[in-house]
């Protein structure tokens, strides 16, 4: 059978790129590349949040241009709670029992939690709306944090903050990148397999069944706004997670992290590794990350190549990479 | 007599200065079939969606079983025993036949914010619709996606979902709508043999399907009901003939 066939070539690379990725650090300081080691942890953290993505895009059809803002703020709670405990001042010059910390077991919950409200909030009020307003919604929220965190002079202004070390968990040391290494990609696999029962469950169901024909479902008796918000909420929440990874690998953060074309390059890497598939995005993240690395070798001009791959991409291959790699023609989805 | 399963109460409704409803008064009975005929354009599909709620009616009031429902949301009317088909096909697509039926199922068995547990395989879900394919007669495509199926198949699976969520009453437009004599007939047949068991509203074209099946019919003239009555009633009615067959015979 085709289909058979299909399927076991989509398991034999699925499971070819998870040995590749586990094995990833080892083969790199065989051959003495470890500086790629960082670009690859980005491309897993960038997955993290592509595959968040993915979730409200690719399964619920809600085409967000404002992932990024969650990802600030995730990663604005590690600088700003990093930043109090160096100078032992209360946040925000209250909050007397809190003078900051450097804790994840405390900080990257706090960092999703907040993401997961801004989310809550902003969901509540864009998921009214659809197409073409709720693309324009999420970009006027996402711009709304970049000018907050811009206007945030005791943090830096458009500069940022700069961390010292990143934070501490028990029992694993961070600041070694291998285990930096591991520990995002654990994250990441974590929240594939959750995503990948989510998606198969009643709730999943409901929630491509409302990007599908939400004018159906409705009269079948389901209320398709709850099903969005909540995954919106804890899509929003998985991105704040990718942004405390992403400022504890730089070991710094600025509002640049939450402008609007951050959220441009993650709704692409959803496209280019084709969405509503669980293994598209972070094959959209490593492609893209890796093409604009070795590209920017060359030439400064590197979008110029970058632009016309990715329209060919999406016009000729529109599953993604893929589809392209693993769907029979026609057969999309 | 029995109380009506849905009653509607000089319902209006227009579209800026455009009236298509225009004081509707109906009233469904327990098991009853009642077709809806009108002329292109009468606002038939528009009554649909004042009733299922798709629409809200500018004046008047809905009752259903009992309890008024004029302000109710489409699902919420939906989770009262309220199901609907579509003039034009509304599926979802990319789920093979039984996903369709399953959620449709998935809908009257309480809450669906159920996370973890696969959907696909589920005895809840997969024997009642396996019933309800076969009901409809598409055992043998259950696995078939829904973009694939003919159109014949496409209304027959239409018909399933709506089913599939155990109905009080059942609003059917045009259900014949493209089907060829052979899918029409097995659809007809389908009809007949709820008929009894719940209540429907039927809108049809096709007159040769409504006099052999309906108990009860209305005709809607440019968004007025000009008569309701038994078939040969209607029949024999010169206003209908006249306003609906253009010239009196």
């Amino acid at each position: 059978m085709k289909i058979a066939q299909f399927r076991l070539r989509q398991n034999v690379f699925c499971l070819a790129g998870l040995v590749l990725l586990a094995l990833l650090p080892w083969l790199l300081d065989l051959c003495g590349q470890q500086y790629l080691l960082s670009l690859a942890t980005r491309a897993l953290i960038y997955g993290l949040a592509a595959s968040s993505l993915n979730l409200i895009l690719g399964y619920g059809g809600m085409v967000s241009l404002g992932h990024a803002a969650f990802m600030g703020i995730g990663g604005y709670v590690v600088g700003i709670m990093a930043f109090h405990s160096y100078d032992k001042i209360p946040v925000f010059g209250m909050l007397p029992q809190s003078t900051g910390s450097e804790n994840g077991l405390l900080v990257w919950p706090l960092a999703m939690l907040l993401a997961g409200i801004f989310a809550l909030i902003t969901g509540a009020i864009s998921l009214r709306t659809k197409g073409m307003h709720f693309i324009m919604i999420t970009l006027a929220f996402a711009q709304m944090v970049y000018f907050f965190f811009t206007s945030l002079d005791a943090y830096g202004g458009s500069d940022g903050i700069s961390l010292y070390n990143r934070n501490t968990l028990p029992g694993l040391d961070l600041g070694n990148d291998q285990v930096f290494y591991y520990l995002c990609l654990s994250l990441l696999l974590g929240f594939l397999f959750l995503m990948h029962r989510l998606t198969g469950s009643r709730f999943g169901r409901v929630l491509i069944g409302s990007r599908e024909n939400e004018q159906r479902l409705q009269i079948l008796g389901f209320a398709p706004f709850g099903y969005r918000l909540l995954s919106y909420c804890l899509a929003g929440s998985v991105a704040g997670l990718a942004g405390v990874l992403l400022v504890n690998q730089g070991e710094f953060v600025s509002p640049g992290m939450t402008h609007w074309t951050r959220s441009g390059e993650i709704l692409v890497m959803v496209l280019l590794g084709g969405m509503g598939k669980l293994f598209g995005p972070l094959l959209g993240a490593v492609v893209f990350l890796f093409l604009e690395e070795y590209l920017a070798m060359y030439t400064e001009h590197w979008m110029v190549i970058l632009g016309p791959f990715l329209i060919l991409v999406v016009l000729y291959a529109r599953g993604g990479l893929y589809s392209l790699l693993f769907d029979r023609k026609g057969n999309h989805d | 007599m029995t109380e009506p399963v849905l009653q509607l109460r000089g319902i209006t409704k227009s579209f800026g200065g455009l009236k298509v409803c225009t004081d509707i008064n109906l009233q469904i009975v327990p098991g009853e079939l009642h077709a809806l005929i009108g002329p292109n354009g009468a606002g038939k599909t528009t009554l649909l969606n004042l009733i299922t709620g798709q629409l809200p009616a500018d004046s008047g009031s809905l009752s259903f079983n009992g309890s008024d429902i004029t302000k109710k949301s489409v699902h919420e009317r939906a989770r009262q025993g309220m199901a609907r088909s579509f003039q034009i096909t509304s599926l979802f697509t990319s789920f093979t036949v039984r996903e369709n039926i399953e959620l449709a199922v998935q809908a009257i068995q309480g809450s669906s914010y159920r996370f973890w547990r696969p959907a696909a395989g589920d005895p809840e879900l997969e024997e009642p619709a396996g019933k309800i394919m076969a009901r409809v007669g598409l055992l043998e495509r259950a696995h078939i996606r829904a973009a694939n199926l003919s159109h014949g198949e496409q209304r027959l699976l239409e018909m399933g979902m709506a089913l599939a969520t155990r109905p009080s009453l059942l609003l059917l437009d045009e259900p014949m709508a493209g089907l060829g004599p052979g899918s029409s007939h097995n659809l007809a047949q389908q009809i007949m043999e709820l008929k009894g068991s719940i209540a429907i509203l039927l809108v049809e074209h096709d007159m040769n399907a409504v006099f052999s099946l309906a108990d009860r019919i209305s005709v809607l003239v440019q968004g007025s009901i000009i008569a309701t009555g038994r078939p040969r009633e209607i029949r024999n009615n010169p206003e209908v003939q006249e306003a609906y067959l253009g010239t009196p015979c």
